[in-house]
């Protein structure tokens, strides 16, 4: 069995290129004057998180940040920049500098201090079962505190057996699993969260608070 | 390095015919190759150009014949004769045209932000090129296999939306920005009713890899998913911006909107985005609901394919040709009111009716169908019964009361004339 995971030297080169692409695109972003050119940027930034999540084979979470983030969310912000006044020489430049590098500094140590502290496992410390056993699924033999990890389905066993999918194999399936087993609860909460959102919207266009008591009673569409 | 691509038969031919006596390709029945062993980067990289160049001329050469097709198709809707005088039955029109484009002078604004006036063409090029990536043609004819494929697409043709914008931007014009915001309050509507209808083809198949749809398909399932089919077929057709949801461009309000400014080959690029759009439209309409390759034997899996693409695509430009462009507001109300109620009853019909039977077979996927096209057809008269227009009632006009067909909602009639003829 070859490990689906070695990393190759093409994956090396996609990766920088992947990083060099975010990096490069969100340099644009903070140093462009022009609002809307900063917006299509930004998203150039989001496609280059995108296929960095493709490189890690996340391929579900790379299509999602490709339609939730170029797809939607560049397109609000580059609306949102036509409503501003001077695009071309740029926004007022911020008032509170300092308040803005601290805060900047802040998230980058966050980021860094829990990059820092996470236990990464490399694939080289681990066995090459587990390796095997990560990409191309293992089973569950065994019931309660007595479970023992197999990597071929055990015959003429009274064992229960459960097939694990590998980790990289059915990462899409794995998602969906998890949101509609385990985070059921936030699901859902989410859910509702963005019908309030919606209804909130609505509420907010449908009654301005400019609009006469006459022209209330019309608005019936 | 990973070699499941070598279940792929396009990738296998190219590469094992390259790669030398590398001990994947040897398993499989190539004895020797044109490079030395250890050079199988080399290989994969020359196999991949070789399957990007294969795919993108296929592409561009289909729509070339497609713009041939589509236009003697209408000079035959329309009783008139068509394209006919550049080679035989005017095949030659469509080369003739493309070497007319890319000799025009290349314009560009004065006002126009130059970088971003550039960039939008590619812009919208791109992502018409990537959906291909992910349909199979044939029999392991693919580029790639995406367990995630529908989301995919879904995910590349909303890139177009940003293109739009940043062509109508760039050009620095009144129109092309009016035509920027009706394109994006119609590509964003209409992506939801589109992504929506597939989640019914997505439960039956439990997968969203393009090939194990096709795989999943005992029957076609536009006859398992008629409310399914309907709908994306519509979305579809807005998606592309073709008539009779052209109000982006449309000739009599906004000259050609967003293509306003462009020239040369530019507006090349954006003429063959959207011809582009309508061959992977019906590309994944053929994959998704008609079963994809499959077909019966003597005749190979490419024919099959070929043959329902060419059958989705003369439906679509039928549909252009006969039906007149709708207004803007129509149109949305159409997305969010009707459509969006269809998917909705197709999404829990289908959800019952798969939690009845997990995993279909083809005698189970029959019941389905029979089940599912009375719910179609009850829900889509039920939709248009709640949203169509209301029939009027005088057909006869009276001498002393006529009446005038002002089929608007938002601009009763009894405003127009003047006078209030009752009723609403």
């Amino acid at each position: 069995m070859t490990p689906v995971m070695e990393v190759s030297a093409l994956t090396t080169i996609a990766f920088w290129a992947a990083s060099a692409m975010t990096l490069g695109f969100a340099a644009i972003v903070v140093t462009q004057r022009d609002v809307f050119r900063a917006a299509i940027a930004l998203a150039g930034s989001f496609l280059g998180v995108g296929i960095l999540y493709f490189v890690l084979s996340a391929e579900f979470v790379g299509v999602v940040q490709i339609l939730v983030y170029v797809g939607a969310i560049s397109v609000l912000m580059a609306f949102a920049v036509m409503f501003i006044q001077d695009i071309a020489s740029g926004s007022r430049p911020a008032q509170g500098r300092l308040v803005g590098v601290a805060a900047a500094v802040l998230v980058f140590a966050a980021l860094a201090f829990t990059a820092y502290n996470t236990e990464w496992s490399s694939q080289n410390e681990l066995s090459p079962d587990a390796v095997v056993a990560l990409t191309e699924g293992y089973y569950e033999v065994g019931e309660g505190d007595d479970i023992r990890v197999e990597l071929t389905e055990p015959a003429g066993d009274n064992d229960v057996v459960v097939a694990n999918g590998g980790a990289f194999v059915e990462s899409t399936g794995a998602v969906g699993v998890l949101l509609v087993r385990e985070y059921m609860l936030a699901f859902e909460i989410i859910g509702l969260l963005l019908v309030a959102a919606l209804i909130g919207g609505l509420l907010l266009m449908r009654n301005p608070p400019s609009s006469n008591k006459t022209e209330k009673g019309d608005a019936s569409v | 390095m990973n070699h499941l691509f070598l279940d792929n038969s396009l990738w296998r031919n190219i590469y094992c015919v390259l790669a030398g006596e590398s001990a994947e390709c040897a398993a499989r029945d190539y004895s020797s190759g044109f490079l030395p062993g250890g050079m199988e980067w080399l290989a994969f990289l020359l196999a991949a150009a070789a399957i990007i160049g294969i795919v993108i001329n296929a592409v561009l050469g289909g729509v070339i014949v497609l713009i041939w097709g589509e236009r003697r198709l209408f000079g035959r809707f329309q009783s008139r004769t068509g394209p006919n005088r550049w080679g035989p039955f005017g095949t030659l029109t469509s080369v003739a045209d493309a070497v007319k484009t890319m000799f025009k002078e290349d314009l560009v604004p004065a006002e126009a932000d130059r970088i971003l006036f550039n960039l939008a063409p590619v812009l919208i090029a791109a992502p018409a090129l990537l959906v291909f990536s992910v349909i199979p043609f044939g029999v392991g004819t693919y580029v790639a296999d995406l367990n995630v494929g529908v989301l995919f697409i879904m995910a590349v043709t909303s890139l177009t939306t940003l293109a739009v914008l940043t062509a109508a931007w760039s050009s620095a014009n009144r129109i092309a920005i009016l035509s920027a915001l009706r394109s994006v309050a119609l590509l964003i509507s209409y992506e939801i009713p589109m992504a929506l209808a597939l989640v019914g083809v997505i439960m039956l198949a439990g997968s969203m890899a393009l090939g194990d749809i096709i795989a999943a398909q005992g029957i076609p399932f536009i006859l398992v998913q008629p409310l399914g089919f309907f709908v994306f077929f519509i979305a579809a057709m807005a998606e592309m911006a073709r008539a009779p949801f052209d109000l982006t461009e449309a000739e009599s309000e906004l000259a050609a909107g967003y293509l306003n400014d462009y020239a040369s080959m530019k507006f090349g690029l954006f003429f063959l985005a959207e011809f582009m759009a309508e061959l992977s439209t019906s590309a994944i309409v053929t994959t998704l609901f008609l079963s994809g390759w499959k077909g019966f034997d003597p005749i190979p899996s490419h024919f099959w394919f070929a043959a329902k693409l060419i059958a989705v695509l003369f439906v679509i430009i039928w549909f252009r040709m006969t039906l007149p462009r709708l207004r803007v507001d129509q149109v949305l109300k159409f997305a969010w009111k009707g459509l969006f109620e269809l998917t909705m009853i197709n999404i829990i019909v289908t959800a019952v009716l798969i939690a009845i039977w997990p995993q279909p077979t083809t005698g189970q996927l029959w019941i389905m169908a029979a089940i599912n096209w009375p719910v179609a057809i009850i829900s889509i008269w039920g939709v248009s019964k709640l949203l169509g227009t209301p029939a009027y009632e005088n057909s006869q006009p009276s001498a002393d009361a006529p009446t005038y067909p002002v089929a608007s909602e938002s601009i009763p009639a009894a405003s127009v004339l003047g006078a209030d003829k009752g009723g609403d």
